[in-house]
């Protein structure tokens, strides 16, 4: 071998190992894959807004607040509700700020329930505020009850976190009945909301609805009826906040039928879930709306405590785009507690949904509101449940499930009991006697966890009977977003590349 | 011979052709794509128009700008005016991972509640920027985020203000609200009111012993407030205020030697004369009285022939078909005294034919030597008269060898003839 061969051989080595070293060492970022799913830690503020709960004198109001004890969150933390005492006015005021308000409620350990009561129809708008430990999961009801008037009979609702983004199908502008939209601004600048109403042929929202200006801590609330340009059955809300953030809840009154809370339906999704018809619904009415460009073709199946059917004559629900859709079905659930599952037919089109359930016969009617709603997810909570007329009902739509279920402290006394549960797929399990904590004195807070298994949609149904009219609310229990996922965040100049 | 013809022959020609095609190729290739990588022209403003020229203000507000590919994952960078400069990405890399700043950067996009807003008014972030193709369900959590105001989204990427005072060095009296203080991109140098003591002065910059200040020439002493930023401790009485930031005596030094080692680099690389021409000069002499007279004349002969033939000398000489037209132009310039040099190269020849004992055989003296001599000669030519070209001669060194084996193999036919 000649040097010219040696030379020939030693120079395409040493080029090799040098594209070589070149092409493994060069581009590191294509070469980071790492997948590591982003950690689970607890929130460190949740801010909860309740409405205001009733303009009648004879409302009885009463609050519950409970946080479940997560691990990983700290070990001190504050929680109190502060009146909103000047409101009801879209006008900016004096001393916005109600720095100085005394908290109407506060509670300082997690795990304990703490209540609180109001009476007449002067009840203020509480903005609620938790930090700390009390932070995840931290849940407030807010239960009123009256006898007479427009809407008497129990309203119930979840204090709910200021959002930027609301579905209220559901709603109405229809003669006898007064269908209020409450916007809550938390904040400390003005929030400016739009708010469009879908009636059964498109929108029909009047001018008054676009930009409505919410002061800083302050509530509006609107009459729908003023937004609609005439009286519409079944009809979907749409609230966007322009600017700023507000919590919103839709209060509905019936002449006859009593009236609740309308909490806002679960985001548009193609799959929807209204978990916890009473097994004593004398009708149930559907409304659905499907918020995209497309039409949306939906199956119908009522998921009972034995198995998934199909309701006779109400297989499926033909959703037009931008159109409520609203089906009455009836006493649908026969005697047997049920939930309802929308599923795309064909192509799956976002949707959002929400049921109007009603119970008792002629003039001895009330109602009462299940919107779509969430998977429990990691845990949920829902508060002021009473020594008798709770009912949680579960159900798993696709895999059996396996969840525990606690019953808090009470708010007077009582130590916390737990249950484990096991929810078949494709069956609505009715709890009717859930948990109770021993020695219960005033209400308690249910938590929900899913132990293992598929996904749980769940809801409670608290009754309170009075003078023979079977007084009722119905709150759902998506996750209580007591954790959120915590992506991993790294500097990089390369974002400024696109 | 003949097995260095087996594969000489095709590696050169194929290494021909790839030096014939790759020009060609690159030239098809710049036509075709145009001749603007691998770097490109970019617009250096890199957040909107408005958040680059108020980042500009004596507030020296930042902007966090977020992307993300995945929910797992977020990447994010603060930047200053109009965007990233050159040196920024060392920079940045030499700073190293600022794990409290990720973490605000984390929770913000996690929507954990806490207020963001004012960890980030700590840094001096006016804007947050989120990219296009980030998730939406990012858009919407800084939506509800307290103490950001969504503005605009424009192209696909949404912008937030958020809703405090931000400024980069502000005066923060005791229980009271940050006055903001006029600051450059990085020294200050401003008149600051009087106030009440115990008020310190902040910098949105992590606390670093480069930094000093002085309040009418006066040192201030200095402290770290929330835990990474720097601080000053300020008296009740106003007055001149001055930050300066000097870069670590190691720093400095450093970068003064970088500068003296490029400048040793560039002297390196000048072309100079080449003194060691000079020194294979005294060799030649040496070596070429054995060989010169013998073998010179024949050699003389035929470089008269190559000269007077020109281009017939090929016939008679095939091997150093192209290397006649050059030689034969160079050597006029030469005196003879320098072309006799070249006889050592004929002595170094022979040595080589010794290597290959073969040649001895076939070996032709009369006709072997002229063609070696011709490209040694081309040696002391061009090294002692060609200095501007001083890289052609090295050049040339290689070929000297290869001739040889050319020769050898095409020598014998013609001698045959």
């Amino acid at each position: 071998m000649n040097r010219a061969t040696q030379s020939l051989i030693a120079v395409v080595v040493v080029l090799g190992a040098v594209t070589g070293y070149a092409a493994s060492s060069g581009t590191d970022g294509a070469g980071e894959d790492r997948v590591t799913a982003a950690t689970r830690l607890p929130v460190e503020r949740t801010s909860l807004l309740c409405p205001a709960p009733s303009a009648s004198d004879l409302a009885e109001t009463s609050y519950t607040a409970f946080s479940p004890r997560t691990s990983g969150a700290g070990k001190t933390g504050k929680a109190e509700l502060v009146p909103v005492t000047k409101q009801l006015t879209d006008a900016p005021q004096e001393g916005a700020k109600g720095k100085h308000a005394k908290p109407f409620l506060t509670q300082e350990t997690a795990g304990e329930a703490v209540g609180g009561e109001e009476s007449g129809g002067e009840a203020p708008v509480l903005i609620g505020t938790a930090e700390g430990a009390l932070a995840p999961g931290w849940t407030v009801q807010q239960t009123t009850t009256y006898s007479a008037g427009s809407g008497r009979g129990a309203q119930g609702t979840n204090c709910t976190a200021p959002d930027t983004d609301f579905w209220f199908p559901g709603t109405s502008t229809a003669k006898g009945r007064s269908d209020y939209i409450h916007l809550t601004n938390p904040d400390d600048s003005a929030a400016v909301v739009d708010v469009e109403l879908f009636g059964p042929d498109g929108e029909v929202t009047s001018p008054v609805g676009e930009a409505i200006q919410v002061q800083p801590h302050s509530s509006v609330p609107v009459l729908l009826s003023t937004l609609a340009d005439k009286a519409y059955t079944n009809l979907t809300m749409h609230v966007s906040a322009r600017s700023g953030r507000v919590a919103a809840a839709v209060q509905s009154s019936d002449d006859k039928l009593g009236g609740d809370w309308l909490p806002a339906a679960a985001d548009p999704s193609p799959v929807a879930v209204l978990p916890g018809i009473p097994k004593d619904a004398t009708s149930v009415r559907l409304i659905a709306f499907a918020p995209g460009s497309a039409d949306a073709d939906l199956k119908v199946r009522l998921a009972s405590p034995t198995g998934t059917i199909t309701p006779a004559g109400h297989e499926d629900l033909h959703v037009k785009a931008g159109m409520t859709a609203a089906v009455d079905l009836g006493d649908l659930t026969k005697g047997e507690a049920g939930s309802l599952l929308l599923s795309p037919a064909d192509e799956p089109v976002p949707v959002v949904a929400a049921l109007r359930v009603t119970r008792g016969k002629g003039g001895a009617q009330e109602t009462a509101f299940i919107p779509a709603t969430d998977p429990v997810g990691a845990r949920a909570t829902v508060a002021d449940n009473r020594a008798k007329g709770s009912t949680l009902s579960l159900v798993a739509p696709d895999k059996t499930a396996k969840v525990k279920v606690t019953a808090s402290s009470g708010t007077e006394g009582g130590s916390p009991v737990a249950k484990t549960y096991t929810v078949k797929g494709g069956t609505t399990l009715e709890i009717a006697h859930p948990p109770v904590p021993s020695g219960l004195k005033g209400a308690y807070a249910l938590t929900v966890e899913p132990v293992s298994g598929g996904e749980v949609h769940g809801s409670r149904m608290l009754a309170l009977p009075e003078d023979g009219i079977p007084m009722f609310t119905v709150q759902t229990l998506p996750d209580d977003r007591g954790t959120v996922a915590v992506p991993r965040a790294k500097r990089d100049l390369r974002v400024l590349e696109k | 011979a003949e097995q260095s013809f087996a594969w000489c022959q095709p590696t050169a020609a194929l290494i021909a052709f790839a030096a014939a095609a790759g020009p060609l190729l690159g030239a098809a290739g710049w036509m075709i794509r145009g001749a603007d990588g691998p770097l490109e022209r970019r617009d250096p403003v890199q957040v909107p128009a408005f958040v680059a020229e108020e980042s500009g203000t004596q507030d020296q507000a930042r902007t966090l700008v977020l992307d993300s590919g995945s929910p797992a994952e977020v990447s994010y960078t603060l930047v200053r005016g109009s965007g990233a400069r050159l040196g920024d990405a060392e920079l940045a890399a030499a700073a190293g991972t600022d794990d409290r700043l990720d973490g605000i950067v984390a929770r913000l996009v996690a929507g954990s509640g806490a207020d963001q807003a004012d960890h980030l008014g700590g840094y001096a972030v006016r804007y947050v920027l989120v990219r296009q193709g980030a998730p939406r369900q990012m858009s919407r959590t800084l939506d509800a985020t307290p103490g950001l105001t969504r503005l605009s989204q424009e192209d696909g990427s949404a912008l937030w203000r958020v809703d405090r005072q931000v400024s980069r060095a502000a005066i923060i009296p005791k229980g009271g609200d940050p006055e903001p203080v006029a600051a450059g991109p990085v020294e200050l140098h401003t008149k600051i009111p009087s106030g009440r003591a115990g008020r310190v002065l902040r910098l949105a910059d992590s606390a670093a012993p480069g930094w000093t200040a002085t309040l009418d020439g006066r040192p201030l002493p200095r402290t770290t407030l929330d835990g990474w930023a720097q601080g000053f401790e300020l008296p009740a009485a106003g007055g001149r205020l001055d930050v300066t930031y000097d870069a670590p005596l190691g720093h400095t030094a450093w970068l003064w030697a970088q500068g003296a080692l490029a400048v040793v680099l560039v002297v390196l690389a000048l072309p100079g004369r080449r003194r060691h021409v000079d020194d294979d000069l005294p060799e030649e002499p040496v070596v070429p009285a054995q060989a010169v007279e013998g073998e010179g004349r024949r050699a003389r002969r035929l470089r008269a022939q190559s000269e007077q033939a020109g281009p017939e000398a090929g016939q008679d000489v095939p091997p150093p078909p192209s290397s006649p037209d050059p030689h034969a132009v160079v050597p006029r310039q030469q005196s003879y005294d320098a072309w006799e040099a070249p006889a050592p190269a004929d002595a170094e020849y022979g040595t080589y034919g010794a290597d290959q004992p073969y040649q001895d055989g076939a070996y032709p003296a009369e006709t072997y030597e002229p063609a070696p001599q011709e490209p040694y000669r081309a040696q002391p030519h061009q090294g002692g008269q060609y200095d501007p070209y001083a890289s052609y001669p090295s050049y040339d060194q290689p070929q000297p060898p290869m001739p040889p084996h050319g020769t050898d193999s095409e020598r014998p036919d013609g001698s045959r003839q």
